[in-house]
């Protein structure tokens, strides 16, 4: 390991000139970056960290030197700052200059492979091992319901057993959702109701189906009661939102091209999207096609077309639910959701259209919950600090339930939730629209009780 | 520092704060070497204190061992206050940002240094106050950093700045003491103001570690106005002419077209992209004396050449505006990939003169010259747009800022009106004193800094390390002593 040079970066530029720029950075987005320090407030890491190394600022300017060779990229010190990162884009919003960060952070993933042996083991058995791949996802998903069906969480939980096992959290205090080990495909297409608007795609997802399947029911179904034809393609796909948020740039790009192909030739008017992080890696495939000249235009028009679920049925103008469910609810602003797609009051309107639903907002509702795709597995230190502020404000904010719109969200502010002994589901903006649309679908109690 | 002489003190230093918050790794120096500004230098350990006992103990060890110390927080510094150009140890507050108290009755709060200024009044609000000083960068600038450059804001024209509004600090002193100026429940005026000497000195006299501020009531109704101008020479004028007229709004901000395209370009919040330049003004107070001064400005305004005044519908629009404006530093890294921000103060009726300068100096040079600025103050914030990475182009817009802030003392203005002297105005500031006011300013700093470690090489010319310089510029103005000078630029 090299040391990096002694000499500060203005007298090394002015001593030895400009070095030439890395390939794989692009120069312009990271020169965006004016270190005005304007992002630090809002960056989760430096709030439980306190170094200026891991806030938005210190990332962008090591990101910059690595660029230019005064530090290496498999230094171990960069790659620490680099992937100790939520990724959650708040600097993006909070950022006067522009700076694309999210997009400047998998240039730099993408530049150098994970450090530590766990992150290592998330790649190769979820990123590149399972969510690729229909077959397996399938048994795993099964599994998955199958254990929560044999009322393993509650053995765990008793046990005590979650505390030492991996995963053990996530396993004790899962989200309310599906447990039939056996669930019905959603179909091919699902029919408009009423005067046909349009005609969409849905993306069901890797994990959200698996595990949310019933949420994606009901956006299909508060698509249809909107008049949207909902196609659902037949070939199996995952985004790459995982892979490519995590810097797995060559999985990413091989799983946006399969994702663009399964929708290709439908005549979509639009791909409604209802996980926040697939929505927002989605929406930026020319990013994740960057290396492949001969797609990456078809992936910019492809991009135009996806829509999150509550930013598309809002823009269209909601057909007002009938079904009242009398219930206080927080919403919970899903990072790629608020930051990386700037979609932040369409699902606060759409649940407002809600009767009977009155909507409290909690402090911090835009910060991470500490989730961030597979950090919460590579990084549970950090991550539990995050999740921590999140509980807390969820509670003083007094809401009966928590309506948020990604799964990783979901899964991770339940698990919290349990396991400070507060009955406060979490459940998707989609599910409790779906509700209120009449789907008779599994609700937890608490929102079952309100349903007029 | 060698690299034994750097363990040992590492060591001394950890056994204050612990492993975690005192290190020294080159690899971690590299990002503690940059502020807002351009400026860079590497520290050569950083530590990152959690009380104000911990900063007195790191302060004292530092002095004992005779290694400079500068103090760092948001390091939003556009100055180069926060860049530790003589090495040593740079002490950070990232972890002392706690509201210690809040009496609304007595309208005072205490705080720890690393409160960022926009938390203070968001914490404050629901309790129906605010802490009215409000640089552009209050949403990340912290109170410690305000106190040490004497910060003002937009709203400070009418309520004052940062040293009007704190009224005691807690010190650590490089002797190792923990001291108490000011800060007692009533207004004192008797003795000293010594709170007032430190607010502003950039750290070069001791490092506060618990400041009081005075906070207000929230005005019951605050208006925004923006008036629109063909061309920032009429707006200029229209800044005497409000100001004429009896009114003297809270704020009164000008912008021109470059400036009005980033701000634009970044918040969408409404700025007329065709405009020459424009105002943007506040009054607040009861419903109906607002009313009756909006109106009263909107005609002013029209009368001194505005085409339009536009008043902002809802808080909403009101906010949009000003977080346009605040982020307009940031804003510029859209139409360039470096900037050069300057601070300079001009009386306000040499505000057109100035300007039309400015413009020509941008003409002769080729270097495009943004301005956005504290209008109402007179203070200027020409924004020079550069790319470092071109050769020449760092010295060649360090060479404009000279120049430009030479106008403006030549106009009878100032160096900074708000951003410090730090590293890059330490030669200017001969512009405004003569070696006397110098000599006076040193020996006051020495009485308290004997070695000259606490933030050398700022405010001072020369390295900061010697007395006060020998030679006196034959343009600086004699004066009797630096006391005497203007109060926004006392150190």
């Amino acid at each position: 390991m090299a040391e990096p040079a002694t000499l500060d970066f203005k007298r090394q530029i002015d001593r030895d000139g400009v070095p030439s720029v890395a390939a794989g950075i692009d120069m312009d987005l990271v020169r965006d970056c004016i270190h005005c320090g304007l992002c630090l407030p809002k960056c989760p890491t430096f709030r439980s960290l306190h170094h200026e190394g891991d806030s938005p600022r210190g990332r962008m300017w090591q990101i910059k030197e690595a660029a230019l060779g005064l530090v290496a990229f498999d230094d171990p010190r960069f790659q620490a700052h680099i992937y100790q990162c939520f990724n959650c884009r708040a600097c993006e919003t909070a950022c006067p200059s522009g700076v694309q960060f999210g997009a400047v952070m998998e240039m730099a993933r993408a530049m150098t492979p994970p450090q530590n042996r766990r992150d290592r083991m998330v790649r190769a058995i979820l990123l590149n091992g399972l969510l690729p791949h229909p077959r397996r996802l399938r048994i795993a998903g099964w599994l998955y319901r199958a254990t929560r069906a044999a009322r393993l969480p509650g053995l765990l939980r008793r046990s005590g057993a979650w505390k030492v096992l991996p995963l053990g959290k996530f396993a004790a205090f899962p989200p309310a959702g599906n447990s039939a080990p056996r669930q019905r495909p959603l179909p091919a297409l699902t029919p408009a109701q009423g005067t046909r608007r349009a005609r969409v795609g849905l993306l069901i997802g890797c994990i959200q189906d698996e595990m949310f399947h019933g949420t994606n029911q009901r956006t299909a179904l508060a698509l249809s009661r909107n008049g949207c034809d909902v196609v659902v393609p037949e070939a199996r796909v995952c985004c790459g939102a995982l892979a490519s948020h995590a810097g797995e740039a060559q999985t990413a790009e091989r799983l946006a091209a399969r994702t663009m192909d399964a929708f290709s030739g439908q005549q979509l008017d639009a791909v409604v999207v209802n996980a926040a992080g697939c929505g927002s890696n989605m929406k930026e495939y020319e990013l994740q096609l960057r290396n492949d000249a001969s797609r990456r235009e078809a992936g910019v028009a492809f991009s135009r077309t996806v829509k999150d679920a509550s930013e598309f049925l809002v823009a269209m103008g909601l057909r007002p639910p009938t079904r009242r469910i009398a219930l206080r609810v927080a919403y919970q602003d899903a990072c790629h959701l608020v930051h990386g797609q700037k979609v932040h009051q369409q699902p606060r309107q759409a649940l407002k259209m809600i009767p009977g639903l009155e909507l409290v907002e909690m402090q911090e509702s835009d910060w991470c919950c500490g989730s961030a795709g597979v950090y919460n597995l590579t990084h549970p230190e950090i991550s539990e600090d995050a999740l921590a502020w999140k509980i807390r404000h969820i509670v003083d904010s007094g809401a009966q339930v928590i309506a948020s719109a990604n799964p990783g969200c979901i899964l991770q502010i339940s698990m919290g939730l349990q396991r400070a002994g507060r009955d406060i589901p979490v459940v998707h903006v989609m599910d409790l629209l779906g509700w209120a649309y009449g789907d008779e679908g599994q609700a937890p109690p608490i929102v079952r009780r309100a349903m007029a | 520092m060698d690299g034994a002489d750097r363990e040992r003190l590492l060591g001394r230093l950890r056994d204050v704060v612990g492993d975690r918050y005192a290190f020294a790794d080159p690899y971690e120096m590299r990002l503690y070497q940059y502020d807002a500004s351009p400026e860079t230098a590497l520290p050569d350990i950083v530590v990152i204190p959690g009380s104000a006992a911990e900063v007195a103990q790191v302060v004292k060890i530092c002095a004992d061992a005779k290694v400079p110390i500068t103090a760092r927080s948001a390091a939003s510094s556009l100055a180069g206050g926060t860049v530790p150009v003589k090495r040593g140890v740079v002490i950070t507050f990232a972890r002392m940002d706690r509201i210690l108290e809040i009496d609304g009755d007595n309208l005072r709060a205490v705080v720890e240094p690393g409160v960022v200024n926009l938390a203070l009044s968001q914490a404050l609000k629901p309790l129906g106050y605010y802490y009215v000083p409000d640089p552009s960068s209050q949403g990340a600038c912290t109170i410690g950093g305000n106190v040490g450059t004497n910060a003002g804001g937009p709203h400070t024209l009418l309520y004052g700045v940062t040293v009007n509004h704190v009224t005691g600090l807690e010190l650590a002193l490089p002797s190792g003491e923990l001291v108490q100026v000011g800060g007692r429940k009533a207004a004192s005026a008797s003795g000293y103001d010594l709170t007032g000497l430190f607010v502003g000195s950039e750290g070069t006299m001791g490092i506060a570690t618990k400041i009081w501020v005075k906070i207000q009531p929230l005005p019951p109704v605050q208006k925004t106005l923006m008036a629109v101008y063909p061309d920032v020479e009429t707006a200029s004028n229209a800044v005497s002419a409000i100001v004429r007229s009896g009114i003297l709004p809270a704020a009164i901000e000008m912008m021109d077209k470059l400036s009005i395209q980033a701000i634009e370009a970044a918040s969408h919040a409404g700025y007329p992209l065709d405009a020459g330049a424009v105002l943007l003004l506040e009054v607040d107070g009861i419903p109906a004396l607002v009313d009756e001064l909006g109106e009263r400005m909107a005609k002013v305004c029209r009368e001194s050449g505005a085409s339009e005044v536009r008043v902002a519908k809802d808080e909403a629009e009101r906010q949009a505006l000003w977080k346009g404006r605040k982020g307009a530093f940031s804003a510029m890294g859209r139409l360039s990939p470096d900037f050069y921000v300057m601070d300079g103060v001009v009386p306000r009726t040499r505000l057109p003169e100035t300007l039309a300068k400015i413009d020509a100096i941008s003409v002769r040079t080729g270097f495009k010259i943004c301005n956005v600025f504290h209008a109402g103050d007179g203070n200027l914030h020409p924004l020079v747009l550069f790319d470092a990475f071109k050769p020449g182009q760092y010295e060649a817009v360090l060479r404009i800022g000279d120049e430009i802030l030479r106008l403006c003392a030549d106009a009878g203005g100032s160096v900074t009106g708000e951003h410090g002297i730090g590293l890059e105005k330490r030669e200017n500031i001969r512009y405004i004193f003569s070696d006397d006011d110098l000599e006076v300013m040193d020996r006051i700093r020495r009485v308290f800094d004997p070695h000259g470690l606490m933030n050398p090489g700022k405010v001072f010319p020369g390295d900061g390390l010697e007395s006060a310089p020998s030679r006196a510029p034959e343009h600086a103005p004699r004066r009797a002593s630096a006391v005497a000078g203007d109060g926004d630029v006392w150190v």
